[in-house]
Formats: C-alpha cells, sequence, structure tokens
C-alpha cells in the first residue's frame, strides 16, 4: 500500500500535538490523510466558497470538523480577524490534530504557519523568511513577509486548552504584559504581539 | 561605454554601493564624483585604481571585517601602512571593549531575576561569535565615515551587502524590508546567516557634540599630510580659489532653520500661556508652583537640553549586547539622516519639557 500526501504537504508542530500544512487534498490522498494523520480538524485557507463533493463526503464519513477561513491574499480587509480566528482554533488543544491547507500550499498557508512560528514559538524573522521561501519556491514573498512581520493581535485565550508548543512563548508575553499592567485575571492568558520600536 | 559595477545601486543620497569593482567600471567611476571609497572584506584596490585615486584626489579605506595583529603586517605599501594606523586604534578599541564588558556582567549578575528565562529570551552576539560577520570595530570605523558629510560622495565596496543592511537597522527600517533588500543585491550569494545576523544585531549610536569639531579637525589632517603630499597640494590650491561677489556680501545673513523652529515654538507657548492668563483659568504648570510665587514672582524658561546635547530615542536599541557606534556632530550629518531621525522622533518620542526657574528682580 503506498500512501500519497498531498501537494506541499509538511509536519508543522509535532511535539506534545500534530499539526500539518499541506495544499488542496484531491481523492488520491484521502487514504493518507485517514490512515496516517488521524485528523481531528481541518482549517481550509483559502477562496474556494463549497468543498469539492467527494471532499465533503470524506470530511463526512471520517467526522473531521471543517473550518473554512476566506482569504484571497494577505492584502484582504478583515484579515485581522480572520487569522485571530486561525489562531483560536490552533490554540485549543481539543481541536488536534490539525490540518491548514490552502490550494496549492505555499502564500496563504505559508502566511498562516509564518504567524504560528512568530507569535506561537518565537522564531527569527530570517527564519520564516527561509521557511517561507522554501515552500513558495522565492516567489511573491514581499508583501506576505511583510505581512507577517507586521501582524499584531491581542486576544484572551482559556489558559487550559493551550497545547503545549505554544505556552513557552504566551508565557513569556504575559510576563512582558504583566510588568505593564498589574490586573491579570488567572482563568485566560493574553497573547499580545507588538511590534519593537 | 560606462560599465556600472556588479551589484551597483544607489543606497542614500551621497553614498553609492557596490560588491566589487574592476577595471572596466572605471570610467564608470569618474562619473561619479567621488571622495571616499570604502573596500570592506578585505579585498584591496589593484594598482589602476590607485593611481585613479591618487590622481583624482578620492580616499580609499580598506577595512577588514576580522581584527589582525599589526606585528604581522609589513611596511611597504600605503593601503598597509593605513591598516597599521588602524590595528593601533584596534588595541585600544579592545581594551575599551574588555572593560565596557566587565561592567556589562556586572550588570547582568545584578539584574537577572529569572536566570533560566532570561538566558534563554535572546542570543547574545559578541566578537568572539561565528555569527558575527561583521565585527564591532570594522562597524564602527565603517559608520563613523559613512555618515560625514564631509566624505561624501563615499563608494561602499561590499561584497557581503550587509553594511547596507545595517544601515537600514539604523533607519528603524522593517526587517522583512531588509532581508528583501538584501536579498536583491546578494542575488544568487544570499545567505541564511547573514539574513539572521541582520535581525539579531542591534546598534546603539552615540553622537559626538560640537566642542569636538576643531580637535577632529586637527587630527583628519595629520594622516593625509603623511600619505599623501600632492593631493593636499591640490586641495590646498582648490581651497583658495573661492569666488566672492559683493552681492553675496550685500545679502542679509541667513538665519538657520533650527533656530527659526525654536523661536516659533517659544511664540506658541507664550501665546498659549497669555490666553490662559486672560480667561482667568491658570496652568497646571503655575498651579503647582503658586505656593513658590512671591513678591518678585519667578518667571520659566523652556530648556532644550536633550536635544542639544544629540540624546535621541533613535539613537537607542533594546536589550543588551549592543555595538556602539560613535556618529560625527549634528553639523557634520547628512541632511536625509537629520531628516529621518527627527521625523522618527516626531512620532515615536512625547516631547519633554525641562522647566527652571529664573530669578528677575524688576
Amino acid at each position: 500500500m503506498k500512501y500519497i500526501p498531498p501537494l506541499n504537504f509538511s509536519p508543522v508542530v509535532s511535539t506534545d500535538v500534530s499539526l500539518y500544512r499541506s495544499g488542496y487534498p484531491m481523492p488520491l490522498n484521502y487514504s493518507f490523510i485517514k490512515h496516517q494523520l488521524h485528523l481531528k480538524t481541518i482549517i481550509y485557507i483559502g477562496d474556494k466558497d463549497r468543498p469539492l463533493e467527494e471532499y465533503q463526503s470524506f470530511l463526512e464519513s471520517e467526522k473531521i470538523k471543517y473550518y473554512h477561513i476566506f482569504m484571497d491574499s494577505s492584502r484582504d480587509e478583515g484579515i485581522q480577524e480572520r487569522m485571530n480566528q486561525v489562531l483560536h482554533l490552533v490554540l485549543d488543544v481539543r481541536n488536534y490534530p490539525i490540518l491548514v491547507h490552502s490550494n496549492k500550499g505555499k502564500h496563504r498557508v505559508g502566511v498562516v504557519v509564518g504567524i504560528i512560528r512568530k507569535l506561537l514559538q518565537g522564531w527569527s524573522t530570517a527564519g520564516i523568511c527561509q521557511e517561507y521561501g522554501l515552500f513558495s519556491g522565492g516567489m511573491k514573498d514581499g508583501v506576505d513577509l511583510e505581512f507577517i512581520t507586521m501582524f499584531e493581535t491581542n486576544l484572551k485565550i482559556p489558559r487550559n486548552v493551550i497545547p503545549g508548543f505554544a505556552k513557552h512563548c504566551l508565557y513569556l508575553n504575559e510576563l512582558e504584559a504583566a510588568e505593564g499592567s498589574d490586573d491579570e485575571s488567572g482563568s485566560e492568558s493574553i497573547l499580545t504581539a507588538k511590534q519593537p520600536i | 561605454m560606462l560599465v556600472p559595477p556588479a551589484n551597483f545601486g544607489i543606497a542614500e543620497e551621497g553614498i553609492y554601493r557596490c560588491s566589487k569593482v574592476e577595471t572596466l567600471n572605471l570610467s564608470f567611476l569618474e562619473t561619479l564624483n567621488l571622495k571616499t571609497a570604502i573596500f570592506i572584506g578585505g579585498q584591496e584596490p589593484s594598482k589602476f585604481f590607485k593611481d585613479f585615486f591618487t590622481r583624482s584626489s578620492i580616499k580609499w579605506i580598506v577595512l577588514r571585517m576580522s581584527d589582525f595583529s599589526a606585528a604581522a603586517v609589513p611596511v611597504k605599501s600605503s593601503s598597509v601602512s593605513n591598516a597599521n594606523l588602524y590595528s593601533n586604534n584596534n588595541s585600544t578599541l579592545s581594551l575599551q571593549e574588555e572593560k565596557k564588558k566587565s561592567t556589562a556582567n556586572g550588570s547582568q549578575n545584578s539584574t537577572t531575576g529569572d536566570p533560566v528565562i532570561q538566558e534563554e529570551l535572546a542570543y547574545h552576539l559578541t566578537d568572539n561569535d561565528d555569527l558575527m560577520l561583521i565585527k564591532s570595530t570594522c562597524l564602527k570605523r565603517t559608520f563613523k565615515t559613512l555618515l560625514n558629510v564631509d566624505n561624501y560622495n563615499v563608494l561602499l565596496v561590499d561584497k557581503t551587502a550587509l553594511v547596507i543592511g545595517i544601515l537600514r537597522k539604523i533607519q528603524k527600517w522593517n526587517i522583512a524590508s531588509i532581508i528583501n533588500e538584501y536579498r536583491l543585491f546578494s542575488g544568487k550569494n544570499r545567505n541564511y546567516f547573514a539574513e539572521t545576523f541582520l535581525e539579531i544585531i542591534n546598534i546603539e549610536i552615540e553622537q559626538e557634540k560640537d566642542n569636538k569639531t576643531i580637535v577632529d579637525n586637527k587630527a583628519k589632517k595629520l594622516p593625509l599630510e603623511n600619505n599623501r603630499t600632492h593631493s593636499i597640494e591640490y586641495k590646498a590650491n582648490s581651497g583658495k580659489l573661492i569666488r566672492v561677489n559683493e552681492d553675496d556680501l550685500c545679502r542679509e545673513p541667513e538665519v538657520p532653520q533650527r533656530l527659526l523652529t525654536l523661536i516659533n515654538q517659544i511664540e506658541t507657548k507664550v501665546k498659549n500661556n497669555k490666553v490662559l492668563q486672560v480667561s482667568g483659568v491658570l496652568g497646571d504648570d503655575l498651579k503647582k508652583t503658586s505656593s513658590d510665587l512671591g513678591i518678585f514672582g519667578h518667571r520659566y524658561r523652556l530648556a532644550f537640553n536633550k536635544k542639544e546635547n544629540g540624546d535621541y530615542g533613535y539613537y537607542k536599541a533594546r536589550g543588551k549586547d549592543n555595538v556602539k557606534i560613535r556618529i560625527p556632530c549634528d553639523s557634520e550629518l547628512p541632511d536625509w539622516f537629520r531628516f529621518q531621525r527627527d521625523l522618527w522622533e516626531k512620532e515615536n518620542v512625547p516631547e519633554e519639557h525641562h522647566f527652571y526657574r529664573e530669578h528677575i528682580f524688576t
């Protein structure tokens, strides 16, 4: 038996939870997803309104939760809110294993993974640019990389469902935020990303 | 036919950049009206270029990216004698850096609250590190020359393309744009560790004060006289040929814009104070100090100490282990640098005015 991963497939996080990235899954990839990944959630970042019929039936038969976050490019209006939606989904450990995919797994998923690397894992910008370039083939990287570096957010997340790979960075962010304000609720973590002056 | 050098570009007004120069580019370089050429990375100009520089009164500086001992360098050519001068500076600078490091270690020991988290936070970049692709001594000499308007027009020959990236860091560019520009000029030679170096390095700037200009001018003349007597004679002759017309003498003296802006600020604040007094409502400052008002009263004057002393938030960098570079005083900085600095200060740093009392017995 041979399994065929989707286009531009790669694990993003594989320590305590599993987060994968890829292009759009085709029917020849369904057996790989079924037997190898054991997904609980699929997040589609793209511009197709409705999934393919066979994809829809595959999701229903495997009982995989499907979320569609519309994104045409990183210059869309309302892109901030949609990235926050993705972060909320990724920061809930009950949703794992997760596959985040776009149509080709290049630019839109690259932006989402770049934001995850920056905010939740504390990667350097050079490392984020290098990883983005690996999947995009070095094309069309200027606007997306500027969007990743300029992205800021302020989310409140329940503390008990944060996955392990993100706890360290969130803890450090909380330390920095606590220096400014003394009021701190015990049940929630504040994810704050500010640009250094 | 004019052939630009490889990876030629204009970094800022007065600063040209390229990765290397060849004899083919000589006629193109004549059109740039160069005054200074900086060679970084140990590549030295060839004989044709040395003759061209000497003939055109162009000062050239060869900077290596790593330290070397003066004893091993034979005293033969002029570029090596330049290196000897810089090697002497190396020894004094290294001693100063060792003192700074010892004090920094002392401060680190006192400030460490959570040692594990503090150590994990940031990667400390020092001169002994392999990731420090351009050492701090080379950066100090480069930017002291690069940000002095007396040296313009400057041609920067840098195969690594990193010096302009660090200049963009000083100019507070976004890191994605810095890496993007680095990739434009490095082409297929781009290096992941160079991009990481551009991201990690922090530059702290220390500006000289106006009192030292006379001493600096005297210090600058000495090495020139030692190295190039012919070029100095040429400059002396050209210096004497200043044309002064009667119309120039009859004009009114020009007031610097800096003084005009200061006067306007003071006038606006005085008007605001008058409006408050006329309406019968005292300002907060006056209310606080009402108990100090005596028979003769007190007046207050605005003090602009920070900017006149060269104390700008633009010059400071976050984090530890910053590379400190010294730049010339305000009059010798290029216009584009002052404009960007003042614009950044206006947007990011709140204005602070220090009031002090002035006793007037009238």
